[in-house]
């Protein structure tokens, strides 16, 4: 079955949960993306990306209990669907069978 | 400290997000907002949430309205909306233009006025975390005052409020080339300086305290600016010297360019050398009281101003008791931030411009608004026939808004391009003492101010259009085809509504600008006391290290005078010590009385000037009694003084002065002749009781001024005063060469900057309502133009059928300035302090101003009234 292509920032958003496991929400979130890869990134841009997966059916979400440090509001827990893993996996697939072939010093060369 | 994230920041964002986002994203903020300030601070932790926000804006407003379009929502067809908006501006080009016009002007003179106060008083000094940098010192007049060596040390030594206490003492360096000599500001600075304003040199480094001991104080730290200038930006300056009237000095380092201290001055400083405690001034049982270092704090992360206050007035009070002449009358230590020092009264003069300006952005939008009105009117039936084609009346609504919302967008650029041309135009007309002013730029605050202003003003204009159109009886119009006689009466009460603000609104701004005028007028008339045309005036001081110059200066002044007086262009000249006349009140000393006249207490201070004998000549002061000072009133000659009217009164009352002994300063001084008073604390200022002594018997002369009477131009006489003064000393460097006239100008000039500024706005103000009243009378008469055609028919006289138009006009007229007037006379209490000579109820002001409105109104009514008239009433009636 042939998924949505996927960017890079919803691949990054997409392994991000999946390294957090049940951990994921907005604030780990963006913190395991800057923790690795140094991007700063805007909390708006995060959940824009985050509705657009779930449009799609990628993640799932679910709103627990409201804690007080969070101001009296709920958090919202993400996780990858099925069909995200898969997408994920078709994404590096694709990006890998371009790569195939390739001298290695490439990225020296070309920068 | 109770930490909470930004209240106005989590409201933007929340309004921003999708509903559906809102609850996780808020919680997601709030929970790192609350580690952050928990980890870092409070202030960065803010800076973060406000940067999420800005930066998430545009993304989630995208986010928000597309969601919001695709599903049925009060919203869906804005697009369309915005479409027909433009078409039907296009249809309508007198209309539209007119509204630009008004609209740009409103807009731009708000947003221009906007980009001044911002960068003169609102905007953070260019510090970092500049709130935090306060000033300290025993309060005088509100104001902390300059303090000594002794209590600088003991507070250094002693707080606990301050990271760090620096003192700055004020001065003026000569730096000597083989050639010349040339003199920058200099400022001599404890290493500290450095750490209170967190300045990080871009090349070399600051001094520290090492170099505040006698013989390790030959560094210096230079502006960007003189290293620019002077060593031609050279990257190798670390190490380099420069010979100065101080010694040699070795340059350490060069202060970032867009660094400026005093923060604001027109002058800043260009040299800062170390400042070393004179060892007679370190303790007070030797020393003779100093006062002239102003202190410099930064305090200690969260500590309130109050408590840091408290804190540096537990350590004082025990001293001050013990030394009660070493601290200011109230014995109350001020700390003040930077700030507020610097912004102090211009702050009350920014704010009432904005008023005023926000004002003319009222009007505006009245105006705008009755101009769409009038129009809507005339296309009531064109919505009628979109409401039978099953438009809802809300739909409607919206495209009149939309309208208005276009029309102020675009206005708003033309605003935009008129703010940025008249900046340009005010940052050159802008008075020199008016602080910050270089910072004035259209940068994100200000554009910020211009799109919630546009979208205000948009709003409000469209606002009654839109309600008016929502109710409109759409069986009505359609029945007559619109060749109803007259409009519905509800929207044409609703415009005459809109004329009676328009010149309530414009009635007050008059006021305003009749009271500026006349202040202003009143003060080019004040009598200062004395003649300030054609005078030249020249400062100069003598090297600061040379010791011998208290004794020698008075010799040297007179020596100058002398040959002055034999330069062809020189009509007289003579010198003052202790600052010029109307340059302010700063040498204030005391007074003690011979037995037998009334006793004088400490607040009997007096102004005192030492003068040569000729000043009161070339300054055309009467002497009103007794004599000048003369020649003979040599340094061993008995001690004389002259009093001015005011001390005369002050001190003797009713009895005769002349041959009166008075000590003035602590030495006895025989009273020779009265003086007429003189403004001495500047134009606005009463005159002060003052008394003179003669030069060459005052025991204080540092610096002195020159005032030469001219015969011609006084700057064209400067080329031939120089060579005199340095013909007697060439080591003598000549300061501030400019006219009492300049002098008097840059005093009068924020006054005179500010009545412009409100003429300006006042002007509009009838300009606008004119307009108005011309709209809407030109639309009555349109409406009415059977009526009047019939009437005239009948054998109305035109003379008669003008008459009834102006009638009507004129009751409305009257009304708008029976409320303007009242209005004006409440708002004039508040700008009572700004006035001049002038009450705020002035009747002569307030009688012209409606005397103008009124004839200007009905001139403005006149003219579409009398074209009425004079058309041909076969004409109309076949229409």
């Amino acid at each position: 079955m042939q998924y949505d292509a996927l960017g890079e920032f919803e691949q990054s958003v997409l392994l991000a949960i999946a390294h957090l496991g049940d951990r994921a929400y907005g604030v780990t979130i963006r913190q395991e993306i800057e923790t690795r890869t140094g991007r700063d990134i805007v909390i708006g841009a995060l959940y824009t990306s985050l509705a657009r997966l779930e449009r799609k059916g990628y993640v799932r979400s679910t709103m627990s209990d409201p804690t007080p440090q969070r101001g009296g509001r709920s958090k919202r827990h993400f996780v990858v669907s099925a069909a995200g893993a898969a997408a994920l996996r078709q994404s590096r697939e694709r990006l890998a069978k371009m790569w195939a072939g390739l001298q290695p010093d490439l990225r020296r060369t070309r920068s | 400290v109770k930490q909470q994230v930004p209240r106005v920041a989590a409201r933007i964002l929340a309004w921003s997000l999708p509903e559906a986002d809102r609850e996780a994203v808020l919680g997601d903020l709030s929970e790192e907002f609350l580690s952050r300030a928990e980890e870092l601070n409070l202030r960065t932790a803010r800076q973060w949430y406000w940067n999420q926000v800005r930066r998430s804006l545009s993304a989630n407003v995208a986010r928000r309205f597309t969601e919001s379009f695709s599903r049925r929502s009060p919203f869906a067809g804005s697009v369309q909306d915005l479409r027909g908006a433009v078409r039907a501006l296009r249809a309508a080009p007198g209309f539209s233009v007119v509204a630009l016009f008004v609209l740009a002007f409103g807009i731009g003179s708000s947003t221009l006025i906007f980009s001044m106060a911002d960068a003169v008083v609102l905007r953070a000094l260019p510090f970092d975390e500049p709130d935090r940098i306060v000033v300290v010192g025993s309060l005088y007049n509100g104001h902390p005052g300059l303090e000594t060596a002794a209590t600088f040390l003991e507070w250094r030594e002693r707080q606990t409020a301050f990271e760090a206490l620096t003192a700055i003492a004020d001065g003026a360096l000569i730096i000597k080339t083989d050639s010349q000599a040339e003199e920058v500001r200099l400022e001599r600075v404890t290493a500290e300086f450095f750490s209170v304003l967190r300045v990080r040199p871009p090349i070399g480094q600051p001094f520290t305290a090492d170099n505040e001991v006698d013989g390790r104080d030959g560094v210096a730290m230079i502006s960007d600016a003189l290293w620019r200038s002077r060593f031609g930006a050279d990257p190798n300056i670390v190490g380099e010297t420069m010979k100065s009237n101080m010694g040699t000095k070795t340059i350490v380092g060069v202060m970032p360019p867009d660094f400026s201290y005093p923060a604001g001055a027109a002058r800043p400083t260009d040299v800062w050398i170390p400042y070393v405690v004179p060892a007679k001034e370190r303790q007070r049982a030797t020393a003779s009281r100093v006062f002239t270092l102003q202190l410099l704090a930064r305090l200690k992360p969260g500590l309130t101003v109050h408590e840091a206050q408290a804190r540096i007035q537990q350590i004082t009070d025990p001293v001050a008791k013990q030394y009660p002449k070493w601290f200011g009358p109230s014995g109350i230590i001020g700390v003040t931030p930077l700030r507020e020092l610097i912004v102090g009264d211009v702050r009350r003069w920014m704010l009432m411009l904005l008023g005023a300006v926000a004002l003319v952005l009222v009007l505006t939008c009245v105006n705008v608004a009755g101009l769409t009105l009038a129009r809507a009117s005339g296309r009531a039936q064109q919505l009628a026939i979109r409401a039978a084609l099953g438009a809802s009346r809300f739909r409607i609504s919206r495209g009149v808004l939309a309208e208005s919302l276009v029309l102020s967008g675009m206005g708003a650029v033309g605003g935009l391009v008129l703010a940025w041309w008249g900046m340009s135009v005010l940052r050159a007309a802008i008075p020199g003492t008016i602080p910050r002013v270089s910072s004035i730029a259209l940068n994100s605050r200000v554009l910020w101010f211009a799109v919630s202003a546009t979208v205000a003003t948009g709003l409000s204009v469209g606002i009654i259009p839109a309600w008016q159109a929502a109710r409109t009886s759409l069986f009505g119009l359609l029945k007559d085809g619109g060749r109803s006689s007259t409009a519905g009466r509800r929207p044409r009460r609703t415009r005459v509504a809109l004329v009676v603000a328009e010149v309530t609104l414009a009635v007050v701004l008059l006021v305003g600008t009749g009271l500026f005028v006349s202040s202003f007028l009143r003060l080019m008339e004040v009598d200062v006391g004395f003649d300030y045309h054609r005078v030249l005036t020249i400062a100069v001081s003598a090297p600061a290290e040379d010791s011998a110059w208290k004794a020698r200066g008075p010799a040297i002044a007179t020596d100058i005078i002398d040959r002055l007086k034999h330069t062809a262009a020189v009509e007289s000249a003579a010198a003052i010590s202790q600052g010029l006349p109307l340059m302010g009140l700063q040498h204030r000393v005391g007074v003690a009385l011979p037995p037998g006249t009334s006793p004088t207490t400490e607040a009997d201070a007096i102004e005192l000037r030492a003068v040569s004998p000729d000043y009161f000549r070339a300054l055309r002061i009467p002497i009103q009694r007794g004599r000048a000072f003369a020649d003979s009133d040599g340094s061993d000659a008995p001690l004389v003084t002259i009093l001015s009217e005011e001390a005369s009164e002050k001190y003797f009352d009713h009895a005769d002065p002349l041959g009166a002994t008075i000590t003035i300063e602590g030495r006895d001084r025989t009273v020779v002749g009265i003086a007429r008073g003189v403004r001495q604390g500047g134009p606005e200022t009463d005159a002060q009781p003052l008394a003179y002594e003669p030069l060459v018997q005052s025991p204080t002369v540092r610096t002195v001024d020159f005032v030469i009477r001219t015969h011609g131009d006084p700057l064209a006489v400067l080329t031939q005063v120089k060579p005199v003064v340095w013909s007697v000393d060439p080591e003598l460097a000549i300061r501030s060469a400019t006219t009492l006239d300049t002098l008097f100008n840059r005093l009068t000039a924020v006054r005179q900057f500010n009545m412009l500024l409100v003429s300006l706005f006042g002007l509009v103000g009838v300009a606008v309502a004119a307009a108005g009243i011309y709209g809407v009378v030109a639309c009555d008469v349109a409406e009415r133009s059977n009526e009047i055609a019939v009437r005239m028919a009948l054998g109305a006289g035109r003379t008669r059928v003008v008459t009834d138009v102006l009638k009507g006009v004129a009751a409305y007229i009257a009304l708008g300035l029976t409320a303007g007037l009242v209005g004006a006379a409440a708002l004039a209490t508040l700008i009572k302090a700004f006035l001049f000579d002038v009450q705020p109820h002035d009747v002569g002001v307030y009688g012209l101003v409606a005397l103008i409105l009124a004839s200007t109104g009905l001139l403005a009514a006149w003219l579409p009234a009398r074209r009425a008239a004079t058309v041909d009433s076969l004409i109309s009636i076949k229409n």
